[in-house]
């Protein structure tokens, strides 16, 4: 699965790299690769999945998905 | 008393007479500097109704109590005088080095009065004040101007601040720059400047801060601190590696990107102006404002050569790209570079063109208005000329430098319709639609429509967010949604708002402080108590927040603002067209129903606005309820 971590998130994907790629045996909950992730959940406002917003906490991936999180914005 | 010059320098530029005057530690904790000075100032020394280019309107440049301390974000000033762009009180914050750069010269704010007769500009350095000739200044770029400044000075380190082209002109939205890449954006205060003759403000001082600190170990190790803590703290973190310009993407996503002066809040042409956009084409380098270890700021090339006057910001993007429908990212950067090299603020510029190029689409307007210009949503050409002509003062940009409010009143029939403005100050680029705080910030705040008036909703809508679990110190105790105003938002509005006026007043930048950034508020306090020696609580903090909110409001009061200046552009009430919000709008029950219970918390009259004299006694401002 192509995972990007849009903004603040990007600080805790590995190396800190907003792009990058996990594997995904089985359809999962996004929640729960998150969690394995150690990615934060309450850090994350807007959940896209191949393009689409969805309600992450009932998102389900697969390894062809494309995901794309980001934080909420606090302008400035 | 410590943290603190105690000088005020005062400056008529009518007679010359130059003076200083003593502040007492009673009186400085009441005001402590920016906001708080600068209000009480105002306040004060501007007779009602002073017409804000007349000689009798006070200009203030004012630091915060902790500018120039060696504490990341504690770098900014206000600049301060009746904004020609309101008729009310005005305002407009920057960082950079100017401050600070005050500060070591001996002085905790200016004042001036008048007007000279020619072009001058005042030279400060180390306790020492004098007025020179700008004749061979006027009318030249920024760039220029500071180079044969510290030249003739024969220092390469002064620090100049400075109006351009569009200030001498007196466009109703020029700005002031300092260093060329910091801003005094909004409200005008280029104009009062220019209107005074006054080119430039040049200042060089040799104290270090630490010598007016109560305890300079304690701030260093503080501030040693609070630097490490940028990097480890995400939303930190992400301002270093991107600047604004990273929120292009979020807020396209969350639907709240003003698109086509606000009718939509999603771009199509949004790839293009992203920050990976941004980076690759436009980024050299990263900079910026004293002694702060985020470094937000940014360097670009326009057209291939490294511009001398910093990047777009996300509102500079936003206001020449998605809300006048433009998605080339260089006729972006050109748009900034114009507004930069004229000093014009890039908010009002932007949004005044978005809202002539509405009514040229709706035929409120035609070529024989434009000067044969074809003003359509998506015409990079045509904005960038606009720019020009708006500094220039040229055909009807010479209408556009009166913003949008005052353009609207000439076009006639539904303009005002497309005017994207409270009180004469055109919209930030923020969606109230998504963020209800951020439109009842617009409404309410005294400087007219602005975007830092109040922490944004978005930040606070999940209880175990960090930010959410930050702004617990100061009392928010339950996470809100974004789109609501009930009762308990509005209590957290009233708390919120107080925060970063304090902010303004100590000197801190919108990016410091939590919850929208990395310093816990009782770092804070922590920084201001080792400063100053006080003992200061939330309680005391919020409170010199409040005062200078409603000192601001009694002079807006006395000008004859009331609960029908607290508006937003009907837009607002009418759903939006695209984006993950479409349909979505504030319903007008609603938000007249939380400007009332606001008010109440405040200590306002309900129908009228206005401060209450107990409110105001209870702030120790019983002196500015006896001006109403």
């Amino acid at each position: 699965m192509k995972l990007f971590l849009g903004g603040s998130l990007a600080f805790y994907a590995p190396a800190k790299q907003p792009n990058f790629e996990v594997h995904l045996n089985t359809r999962t909950s996004l929640v729960q690769v998150l969690m394995n992730l150690g990615i934060p959940i309450a850090e994350i406002q807007l959940t896209v999945l191949n393009r689409e917003l969805v309600n992450l906490e009932d998102a389900m991936v697969s390894d062809l998905d494309e995901v794309r999180l980001y934080p909420p914005v606090g302008g400035g | 008393m410590y943290g603190s010059n105690e000088k005020i320098l005062r400056v008529n530029l009518t007679t010359g007479l130059i003076s200083q005057e003593m502040i007492r530690e009673d009186f400085y904790r009441l005001y402590p500097g920016g906001k708080s000075l600068a209000g009480y100032i105002l306040l004060n020394e501007i007779p009602a109704h002073t017409e804000p280019f007349s000689p009798e309107n006070v200009l203030v440049m004012a630091n915060g109590l902790l500018t120039g301390a060696p504490v990341s974000t504690a770098t900014r000033y206000v600049v301060s005088a009746r904004s020609p762009l309101t008729n009310g009180y005005g305002e407009s914050e920057a960082g950079g080095f100017w401050g600070p750069e005050l500060k070591m010269a001996g002085f905790e704010a200016i004042v001036i009065t008048g007007r000279a007769e020619m072009p001058v500009y005042i030279w400060i350095h180390d306790s020492q004040a004098e007025i020179r000739p700008a004749d061979h200044l006027w009318g030249h770029e920024p760039a220029e101007v500071q180079e044969t400044i510290r030249t003739e000075l024969e220092d390469e380190k002064i620090c100049v601040l400075q109006i351009g082209i569009a200030g001498e002109n007196l466009v109703r939205f020029a700005g002031i720059t300092n260093d060329l890449r910091h801003f005094n954006g909004r409200n005008g205060m280029g104009a009062v400047m220019g209107s005074k003759n006054l080119r430039a403000v040049a200042v060089r001082g040799r104290q270090r801060y630490q010598v007016l600190a109560h305890d300079p170990e304690a701030l260093k190790t503080l501030g040693n601190k609070l630097a490490k803590d940028v990097r480890s703290n995400p939303l930190s973190w992400d301002l270093q590696n991107k600047g604004t310009p990273g929120l292009v993407e979020p807020l396209n996503v969350a639907g709240m990107l003003p698109t086509r002066n606000f009718r939509q809040g999603a771009f199509e042409g949004m790839d293009n102006l992203k920050w990976e956009a941004y980076e690759k084409e436009l980024l050299t380098a990263r900079r910026s404002c004293y002694a702060c270890a985020v470094r937000c700021k940014r360097e670009v090339a326009v057209d291939g050569k490294v511009s001398a006057y910093g990047g777009p910001e996300y509102e500079t993007v936003g206001a020449f790209g998605p809300n006048c429908g433009v998605s080339d990212l260089q006729a972006v950067a050109r748009a900034n570079l114009l507004c930069n090299t004229y000093m014009l603020d890039s908010i009002s510029t932007g949004s005044t063109i978005a809202f002539a190029m509405e009514c040229f689409e709706h035929g409120l307007i035609g070529l024989d208005d434009t000067d044969g210009i074809d003003l359509r949503f998506g015409n990079a050409d045509a904005m960038l000329t606009m720019i020009e002509r708006i500094a220039h003062r040229q055909g009807f940009g010479d209408l556009l430098a009166e913003g949008s409010r005052r353009a609207a009143e000439k076009i006639g029939n539904d303009a005002h319709f497309f005017a994207m403005q409270v009180k004469g100050q055109e919209l930030a680029m923020h969606e109230p639609r998504g963020k209800y705080n951020i439109g009842m910030g617009y409404a309410i705040s005294e400087i007219g429509a602005d975007h830092l008036v109040v922490t944004h909703d978005t930040m606070l809508v999940n209880p175990e967010s960090l930010s959410f679990k930050n702004s617990q110190a100061l009392g928010i105790r339950n996470a809100q949604p974004a789109r609501s105003l009930n009762d308990e938002k509005i209590a957290q509005y009233y708390i919120l708002e107080k925060w970063n006026s304090l902010e303004k007043a100590i000197g801190f930048c919108f990016f410091g402080p939590a919850p929208r950034s990395f310093i816990h508020p009782l770092d804070v306090l922590a920084s201001v108590n080792a400063a100053t020696g006080w003992e200061m609580t939330i309680e005391e903090a919020l409170q010199i927040g409040e005062r200078a909110i409603n000192m601001a409001r009694v002079f807006n009061a006395r000008e004859g603002f009331n609960r029908q200046d607290d508006r937003l552009p009907e837009r607002m009430f009418q759903p939006l067209e695209n984006g993950a919000l479409v349909d979505q709008f504030i319903k007008h029950e609603e938000f007249e129903h939380a400007l009332t219970q606001l008010y109440g918390l405040k200590g306002w009259n309900s129908e009228t606005g206005t401060p209450g004299r107990k409110r105001l006694e209870e702030l120790s401002l019983g002196w500015a309820a006896d001006l109403l």
